[in-house]
């Protein structure tokens, strides 16, 4: 399966990030969250994960930010990212492509939406 | 020869008068043209020489009138005298019906008379007629020259019985009528006895002579009521050829035919001058009808006036409110003098009251107790224009021979009803113009009106969008963590403390969700709420209850001014706006330092006067509000902050409430920038509860 991949969750409502952590170690990932994206920045430079789920709305510096810096450096630019989004807006799904995110999730979003993407991105088998 | 004509029973005869030249033949034929044809209808056919002598003949027609039932015409002849025209003569005696002879009584003319009467006696025999059968009555003419031959000497030499001679002074008239009534006698007498017999018979009975005498009454009584001077040639009509000075004739003919010129040319001038009166005339309706300015049309009359008629001045006068004559605008010199000077003032006056047109030929003469106020004038007239208001063209022409006769008042008078017409149109125009400003004004109010409403559709529009986007971004989170905790309890057993925190998590999201459906209802119910139950209430349980409501007890400090303990509001409202104002400040401005409430007493500004008040102000230490979003603050579903990165949570409802309430209590919100960095959000409401006016301003009412 997909033992041993390991995935970041980067959003500061705990009450979404929880359920998502739970889901996914049940599926056999290895997952841990961060809470903002500095925070979520020191956890990829000291352990690079296979797959990044980034909320765009954060304080501080928000999602899409974080996506662009991360997709401009060579260390990480290869780790697929998926953005998760209270807003539906086009523009915004757009603009999240466009810096190099594999996929963009509206909230709310169905937890087998989730996984299967998961899936999709970490090539299975 | 004499002609009857049965059938239109009318008879044509000729009489011949005859004699030595300038016996006075033709004398007799003036003095009957003037007798018998008074109004000169007929002409008098006269051919005569410049040294007065007949040259071929004299024919005077005239109809003598109903003679034994048939309508009698004579036409009578005169021979030229001289024997030299003897052929014409001959001719004209041809078919004579009787012969008069016009002897002349002066002894010197003797020998003339006997060989114009041998002549005579020749010609008829020449002519085919019986001298014996065609009647030749004498007229012993010129009775009035000195040493007259006696009248029976000369009857005897032309063989008639005494008194058979009729005497006459033929340039005065006496004796003309009766040689004619005599010979008309005779010649009918003869033309009766000559006609064939059935004529004769067609003939009404009567006596001949008794019928002429009447025929003729008319023509008697007028010569006698007033005898006839053939001398005045010049009062009948009459055809004259001068034969034998055709050079003089030309002459003549030149200076009748110069005096036609000069007529002529007089009338063209005339006509002349009417066709430029008439283009100023036009000039003027072009000009007043090109302009709709009062000024232009009355300006462009009073020039036509002065340039058509070269007057001295011209003026529009017309009455004042003080009911004094005024001048309204000029064209030439001033005549302002004429209108105010006591000597010309009143005239002026009484010339403007009338309803026609008045002139005065000469204004030294009219006033002649004092100097003319204007110099170098002389007539003047006032040419009215319009009755009400009373108005008239008041023209000055110029001395020493200005004048204005018909031609000119008949001008005056068409210009001002040209300016008259010019006038109306103006103050149709005005009335017009007025109308239409009205109507601009009130297109712009009711556009100004549909804008507003237009506007605030929209804004109620754009709410209602910012309402949507809100609640929907506002839900989409607890709706995520909902469905994502409730996924994981059905899908996986999970360990107890996981199954506990799922929980938990479901439970506060459907908290989050309840608080936001709060919130809209609250507003919602707001807008449309019934008045406030005002009554006074302790400030100190309005503000616990605020604070308790913003979860917020005993993290803010509060300070009261003691001499504010209670105020008149809806308690429940009125804790709710404070309440919002504590919990916007610890959203958006807690970062900075702890958010501090306090209340004081005001003076409030209203209509004027100062209203005693309470302000409750709501303070924190965050970054403040921009001034771009400072109306913004308030508008419902309005949050601060960049979308991305600040998440308050929430609708934006908090203040656009608070100030709801605040208004509704007659009272305003408003926010200030804070010494020292933050934001004051200030309550100011009346501490007397007289606030109902305001009150009803919230919606609707």
């Amino acid at each position: 399966m997909s033992a041993g991949k390991r995935i970041l969750i980067v959003d500061d409502d705990a009450f979404i990030r929880r359920p998502l952590e739970f889901i996914l170690r049940e599926e056999g990932y290895e997952a841990a969250s961060a809470a903002d994206a500095d925070e979520g920045m020191r956890a990829i430079e000291s352990r690079p994960p296979d797959l990044i789920v980034l909320d765009v709305m954060m304080p501080g510096k928000d999602g899409l930010t974080l996506c662009g810096e991360l997709k401009g450096d060579p260390r990480f630019a290869a780790i697929p990212i998926v953005l998760l989004s209270a807003r539906g807006q086009e523009h915004d799904r757009q603009k999240g492509l466009s810096l190099g995110a594999s996929e963009f999730l509206t909230k709310p979003y169905s937890p087998h939406e989730f996984k299967r993407c998961v899936r999709q991105l970490l090539g299975r088998g | 020869m004499a002609q009857w004509n049965r059938s239109e029973r009318t008879l044509f005869a000729k009489l011949v008068y005859y004699g030595p030249a300038l016996g006075g033949k033709t004398t007799n034929l003036k003095v009957l043209h003037d007798l018998t044809d008074p109004e000169g209808r007929e002409k008098l056919v006269s051919v005569e020489t410049a040294d007065d002598r007949t040259l071929f003949f004299d024919l005077l027609p005239f109809e003598l009138g109903s003679l034994l039932g048939y309508k009698v015409a004579v036409k009578l002849y005169t021979v030229p005298g001289q024997v030299r025209y003897d052929t014409t003569r001959r001719v004209v005696l041809a078919g004579a019906d009787a012969v008069v002879f016009v002897a002349d009584s002066d002894p010197a003319r003797e020998a003339d008379n006997r060989l114009a009467w041998e002549n005579l006696q020749k010609n008829l025999r020449v002519n085919g007629l019986d001298p014996s059968a065609v009647p030749v009555l004498v007229q012993l003419n010129k009775r009035d020259v000195a040493g007259a031959l006696a009248p029976d000497v000369m009857e005897r030499w032309f063989g008639l019985s005494r008194g058979g001679g009729i005497t006459a002074v033929a340039c005065d008239g006496t004796g003309v009528v009766e040689t004619l009534v005599a010979a008309c006698r005779a010649m009918l007498e003869r033309l009766v006895a000559m006609a064939e017999p059935a004529t004769r018979k067609s003939l009404d009975a009567g006596d001949l002579a008794d019928q002429v005498g009447r025929a003729f009454a008319p023509i008697l009584a007028r010569c006698r009521a007033a005898p006839p001077a053939a001398q005045t040639e010049a009062s009948r009509e009459r055809l004259v050829l001068d034969a034998s000075d055709l050079l003089k004739s030309a002459v003549a003919a030149g200076v009748a035919l110069g005096g036609q010129v000069a007529d002529e040319h007089g009338r063209a001038s005339r006509l002349a001058r009417e066709a430029e009166a008439l283009r100023r005339l036009s000039d003027v309706l072009r000009g007043t009808g090109a302009s709709f300015d009062r000024g232009v049309v009355v300006g462009a009359a009073l020039d036509a006036a002065t340039t058509t008629l070269e007057a001295a001045g011209a003026a529009l006068i017309g009455i004042s409110a003080a009911g004094r004559v005024c001048i309204e605008g000029g064209a030439g010199r001033d005549l302002g003098p004429l209108i105010d000077a006591a000597s010309t003032g009143p005239m002026v006056a009484r010339m403007l009251a009338r309803d026609e047109a008045s002139t005065i030929e000469n204004l030294a003469t009219e006033i002649e107790s004092a100097a003319v106020p204007i110099e170098g004038v002389k007539a003047c007239a006032v040419v009215p224009v319009e009755a009400a208001p009373r108005s008239a063209l008041l023209v000055v022409m110029p001395a020493p021979d200005g004048a204005l006769g018909d031609h000119e008042v008949r001008f005056l008078g068409t210009l001002a009803g040209h300016l008259a017409v010019g006038l109306d149109k103006v103050r149709t125009h005005a009335e017009i113009r007025r109308h239409r400003d009205r109507l601009e004004q009130t297109v712009r109010e009711r556009t100004q009106d549909l804008r507003k409403a237009y506007d605030e559709l929209r804004s109620v529009d754009a709410m209602k969008d910012r309402f949507l986007s809100n609640v929907s971004h506002e839900m989409r989170s607890p709706l995520t963590a909902i469905i994502g905790a409730a996924t994981f309890l059905k899908d996986y057993e999970g360990r107890k403390e996981q199954r506990d925190e799922m929980a938990e998590a479901i439970l506060h999201a459907a908290g989050t969700l309840r608080g936001l459906l709060d919130g809209v209802l609250r507003v919602a119910g707001l807008e449309s709420a019934a008045t406030p139950t005002v009554e006074p209430v302790a400030l100190a349980e309005v503000l616990a209850e605020a604070l308790r409501l913003a979860e917020a007890e005993g993290l803010v400090g509060v300070t009261i001014d003691p001499r504010v303990s209670t105020l008149p509001a809806d308690r429940r409202l009125m804790a709710r706006a404070i309440a919002n104002l504590v919990d916007n400040a610890r959203k958006f401005g807690a970062d900075g330092g702890p958010v501090e409430v306090r209340v004081s007493s005001c003076m409030l500004a209203r209509s004027g006067a100062g209203v005693r008040g309470v302000a409750i102000a709501v303070l924190d230490r965050g970054p403040g509000i921009v001034e771009e979003e400072a109306d913004r603050v308030f508008a419902a579903f309005e949050q601060g902050g960049d979308p991305l990165t600040s998440k308050p949570g929430g609708l934006g409802l908090g203040l656009h409430e608070a100030r709801t309430i605040a208004r509704r209590h007659g009272g305003t919100l408003i926010h200030l920038p804070r010494p020292g960095g933050g934001t004051e959000f200030r309550i100011s409401l009346p501490a007397e509860a007289d606030a109902e006016p305001a009150l009803r301003s919230a919606r609707g009412a």
